[in-house]
């Protein structure tokens, strides 16, 4: 700016202004008049107003405004040259331009548009030709990019004078709806070749029954084309039109599905080159969204194909109930709400509730009281929460016991996630649970034994550690339990490690158990001492069979062994006393025997010398001898008593007959009696008794009971000797004197060795001692002694022995005499012969006689008890019998025998060296049937077999009448 | 500092503020009363104008003094539509629908005419 100014141009400057000024007044004069200007601005006290000039135009502007502003559709309005003369808020909104920024702009400035076909653009510019307006679809692409389907009326604005007045565009969005509209062309192709692709028959029919399409499927069976049925009424089609039964039967039901039913029934069609073939068909209406019916829906299904389905349902079915019912737990189901509804067979099965009674909650009354209400209430918890439901409760059996179960409920969902139905199942656990408990209080049990025996218990594992220690153990030891597990023997016992680990080693080696093995030394629990123990170690193996350890039970024997030795130190000085008191006896006797023997065999020298004694010293010398006898007897009766008392008396206790032993003492006591003018009465020999006993010493007591009934009797009294079966296996023999008798108090005296009872002064020697000798043997015999007595009448002196069964041959015997003969030939029968001889002479004599003759067989008895046994069990033909035999004669043995109803009959033949005629009499009398004599004539003693058997075959014996025995 | 510069050739002076002119940037702000007919009209036609002469030089803002007429007292405004050119200077004043498109463009200086090359009229 130059810094001055001349006036001039200062001048011509404000001159301008002015002109510019006054061509601005100008202008807006000019402006006004010509109708450009719609407003002016006053200004006024108020501040500026804005008046406008519009008038009646102003209101219908801005009305015409309002509505066009409402319209929501875009509203555009473009001249000639398409630049935008108009433009609305819709179309604001849908461009998302403003009004202002777009008035004056040309349209392809804000769209421009594309056409599905260059034919579609040719179309709308002809019809803008021709009718001056167009509308149609079309896509706009935006600004920005996007791209808009659209929906547009394009009109031409003329002018009254028919210029063009430019192009109003009113165009909608139809994006949305296009979208709709592919996504539902889109399904309706995806259903379309869903159906194509069935294989399955669809179709489409309209109401009246006129099929508008099928599927493929349909028409490539019957193999007819789709213009052959589309567009006719179904039921003349040609699945159909071969029947006109099936026809009608087709119309009714296209009549009953388009009145809303459902139609479905079995039909044959017609396929292909005339064949039939069974579907199952249905038609279904087809509704709109207001309900109603549009179109009808034919289809149907191969029925064989129905059938397989069918049918593998029922496999499937089956197989479930199968295993259902293989199942021991109980399966239920409840409904979606929880509630058992329909049948629950295994739940019935096993509560015995009935559908009826467990409906509903109906189930909860099959579990204990005490357990309901908690198994309710988690029960809808876990209904609640759709979670798996479990519990423990305790259900009533049918029979009514209650059974403790585990029960489990899972919900089965549809795909939709809801929740179709429970399954759940009971799980009867009382035994398990019972046995848990038992097992527990077993292995408690177990525990507490382990821990409370009185004898050791341990286990080691292979390295011979402590693995289980008892208590007792343990405190043999010296050790605590605790202190023992896992520490190694040697630490805990070092004294004993040797022998234990040599033993367990031998169980490695061997597999078997070490029992029984004695232990000795020291443990901690007393250090110093050595103890024992008796231990037995097995080795412990684990499944597969493999040694794991050793167990062993230890018991301490400590005390046993020193009461061991101490029995052993007391048996050897018993032993030893024993031996010295023998050795005593023994010199004893025979220091006192020897001088008796001089005095009484001197005396007897004196009785029986050259000169005989005077009268007077022959009283002296019988004086000495009885003495003297005496005293030996007494010495003999004492040295027995004495060798009886110290115990070592030896008896044989045998199988003894009483007959035996009484024919002895018979024998031996018969001149006493008839001394003293007894009478003295033996039993009779019917039945054989043999009792336990020894032989001898029964027979010294025997003659001992007998010789002092004879002794203290009266004058002319008698003596009786019984046997008699006291009971089952004990025998009772008797011997009764008719003598003074005893009182009570004498009785209880009896077996005092010594004590005479008062007879000291009698005319009978005694020595005091018998009885206490009888007593003695017969208690060691096994028996018992006793009295009875009556002052005045007499005693009866009574011992009790044990019966025996009659000695038996030992089966080798048998065996040897069952050897020697042959067996007979067939046809010929064999009789067995029994002889009776103890002479092994004869016997093998009678064998090699025997062995001749193939119809009979020998069986030899030593004795006649034996030859009596043998009579009765064997059953033999014939008897031969020597008459003298040790023990009962033949004659006795003859007389038993014929007394017996088993043997009776049997002929008995005697054999015998005693040759005298006598005898031979007495045995013919005493009813033999024959008397052989020795030496045999064999020709003679076969005759005699001979003529016995023919006798024994044909005959049949008297019975001989008994003798009284003597 | 006075810078002393003997006055301008007429001609290079004039030629280089025609090639100036030619480059300027058009500021122009046009008030209005909401979308009347004339208003409307009047924002289409300058802008025509624009469009056509001031291809990508140009800023035209609208402003609608119907809701606030406080904003005509600034500028004075009597009368709307008015078209106020804001630069480049001097401050043109115009009144109407703008439908005149001579009379605008030789007030916006777009026209060349005898007088101008005197001096601005």
């Amino acid at each position: 700016m130059t810094s001055r100014t001349s006036p001039e141009a200062q001048l011509r400057a404000e001159n301008a202004e002015l002109r510019a000024r006054l061509a601005e007044a100008e202008d807006t004069l000019r402006a006004i008049r010509s109708n450009e200007v719609d407003a002016l601005v006053i200004d006024t006290a108020n501040g500026p107003q804005i008046f406008s000039l519009q008038g009646l135009d102003a209101e219908s502007n801005r009305m015409r405004g309002e509505l066009l502003a409402q319209v929501g559709d875009s509203v555009i309005a473009v001249d000639g040259e398409e630049r935008i003369t108009f433009f609305n808020a819709a179309a604001q909104r849908q461009y998302g331009l403003r009004s202002d920024d777009v008035l004056g702009r040309k349209l392809p400035g804000i769209y421009t548009h594309h056409w599905p076909a260059p034919e579609a653009e040719t179309a709308k510019c002809k019809a803008l030709r021709d009718h001056g307006e167009w509308h149609g679809e079309s896509v706009q692409r935006l600004h920005d990019g996007r791209e808009v389907h659209v929906e547009s009326s394009i009109t031409i604005l003329r002018r009254t004078d028919g210029a063009d007045a430019g192009t109003l565009i009113v165009t909608r969005d139809i994006s949305a709806r296009k979208q709709q509209e592919d996504t539902l062309r889109e399904s309706q192709q995806f259903a379309r070749s869903v159906l194509e692709n069935l294989p399955a028959f669809v179709g489409v029919m309209t109401v009246d029954g006129t099929l508008t399409d099928a599927n493929r499927a349909s028409m490539e069976a019957a193999g007819i084309p789709a213009s052959e049925v589309i567009g006719k009424k179904f039921w003349d089609c040609y699945w159909w039109s071969y029947s006109p039964e099936i026809q009608a039967q087709l119309r009714d039901a296209c009549k009953r599905a388009a009145g809303g039913e459902r139609v479905r029934y079995d039909v044959p069609v017609r396929m292909a080159g005339d064949t039939r073939t069974w579907i199952d068909f249905q038609i279904s209406p087809l509704r709109d969204t207001k309900g109603r019916i549009t179109h009808l829906i034919p289809s149907a299904m191969d029925l064989a194909l129905r059938h397989e389905a069918e049918g593998k349902l029922r496999e499937s079915e089956e197989r479930f109930r199968v295993a259902l019912s293989a199942v021991s737990d109980i399966i239920w189901t409840y409904n979606a709400a929880g509630e058992m509804d329909g049948e629950q067979p295994l739940w019935s099965a096993f509560t015995g509730q009935r559908p009826e009674d467990f409906r509903g909650f109906g189930w909860s009354k099959a579990v204990h009281p005490e357990d309901a209400q908690p198994t309710i209430e988690a029960w809808n918890l876990a209904v609640a929460e759709k979670r798996m439901f479990e519990f423990e409760h305790r259900v009533r059996r049918h029979d009514g016991e209650w059974r403790l179960c585990t029960v489990r409920a899972k919900p089965v969902r549809y795909p939709s996630g809801e929740i179709r139905e429970w399954v759940g199942v009971h799980t009867d656990i009382t035994a398990s649970r019972h046995s848990a408990t038992e097992l527990q209080r077993v292995n408690s049990l177990l525990d507490t034994l382990l821990h409370t025996a009185p004898i050791g218990f341990c286990f080691l594992d292979r390295d011979l550690r402590f693995v289980r220690i008892n208590e007792r153990l343990a405190q043999m030891n010296g050790v605590p339990v605790e202190a023992h597990l896992g520490r190694h023997a040697s630490e805990i016992v070092p004294a004993l490690f040797e022998s234990l680990r040599d033993l367990t080693g031998r169980i490695l080696t061997t597999g078997e158990a070490e029992l029984n093995h004695e232990f000795s030394g020291e443990t901690p629990a007393t250090p110093g001492v050595t103890r024992f123990w008796n231990e037995s170690w097995y080795p412990v193996r684990d499944g597969a069979g493999e040694v794991v350890g050793f167990g062993a039970v230890v018991e301490e024997i400590t005390e046993r062994k020193r009461a061991e030795s101490d029995l052993r130190v007391a048996k050897a000085r018993a032993e030893k006393a024993n031996r010295a008191k023998t050795d005593f006896l023994s010199s004893m006797s025979h220091e006192l025997r020897t001088p008796l023997n001089s005095i009484l065999g001197f005396a007897q020298l004196l009785e029986s010398g050259a000169s005989p004694p005077t009268p007077s010293q022959k009283r002296s010398i019988d004086q000495i001898l009885r003495a003297g006898w005496h005293l030996l007897d007494l010495i003999t009766e004492i040295l027995d008593l004495a060798v009886i008392e110290s115990g070592n008396v030896m008896l044989s206790l045998d199988p003894v007959s009483l007959t035996d032993v009484m024919l002895d003492c018979r024998a031996m006591i018969e001149p006493q009696a008839q001394q003293r003018g007894i009478g003295i009465q033996f039993p009779r020999f019917e039945t054989l008794h043999f009792v336990k006993a020894d032989r001898t010493r029964l027979k010294q007591v025997l003659v001992n009971l007998v010789f002092n009934a004879i002794k203290y009797n009266k004058p002319e009294g008698t003596v009786a000797v019984e046997v008699t079966l006291k009971s089952p296996g004990l025998v009772r023999i008797c011997v009764r004197d008719t003598g003074a008798g005893l009182a009570p108090a004498q009785q209880a005296q009896l077996f005092q060795p010594f004590n005479r009872l008062g007879q000291e002064r009698g005319a009978e020697e005694g020595t005091g001692i018998g009885l206490v000798v009888t007593k003695r043997l017969v208690e060691l015999m096994g028996g018992t002694v006793g009295v009875d007595s009556t002052v005045g009448v007499g005693s009866t002196f009574w011992i009790e022995l044990s019966q025996t069964a009659a000695p038996q041959f030992a089966a080798a015997d048998l065996a040897y005499i069952a050897q020697v003969q042959p067996q007979p030939p067939d046809g010929v029968p064999q009789h067995t012969l029994l002889y009776i001889e103890d002479n092994s002479a004869n016997q093998a004599l009678i064998e090699q006689l025997i062995a001749r003759r193939p119809d009979m067989r020998l069986l030899c008895a030593a004795d006649g008890e034996a030859g009596i046994a043998f009579a009765r069990d064997y059953q033999p033909a014939l008897i031969l019998m020597d008459i003298t035999l040790p023990g009962i004669s033949g004659v006795e043995v003859l007389q038993i025998l014929q007394k017996d109803p088993s043997t009776a009959h049997i002929p008995i033949v005697a054999l015998s060296a005693n040759a005298m005629p006598s005898d031979i009499a007495k045995g013919m009398d005493a009813g033999f049937l024959n008397y052989i004599t020795k030496p045999i004539k064999v020709d003679q003693f076969m005759d005699a077999l001979d003529q016995a058997l023919k006798f024994a075959q044909t005959s049949s014996r008297r019975a001989v009448p008994q003798k009284a025995s003597i | 500092m006075k810078k002393k510069t003997a006055p301008p050739n007429d001609l290079a002076a004039l030629e280089a503020a025609a090639a100036a002119r030619a480059n300027a940037r058009y500021v122009l702000r046009l008030y209005v009363t909401g979308t009347t007919r004339q208003s409307m009209r009047a924002i289409v036609n300058i802008r025509t104008i624009c469009e056509e002469h001031l291809q990508g030089r140009y800023q035209l803002e609208v402003v609608d003094i119907s809701q606030q007429p406080a904003l005509a007292k600034g500028e004075q405004i009597i009368a709307a539509p008015t078209l106020i050119k804001k630069l480049p200077l001097p401050l043109r004043r115009f009144i109407g629908d703008m439908s005149q498109t001579e009379r605008i463009l030789l007030g916006l200086d777009l026209r060349e005419t005898k007088s101008s090359h005197h001096s601005p009229a």
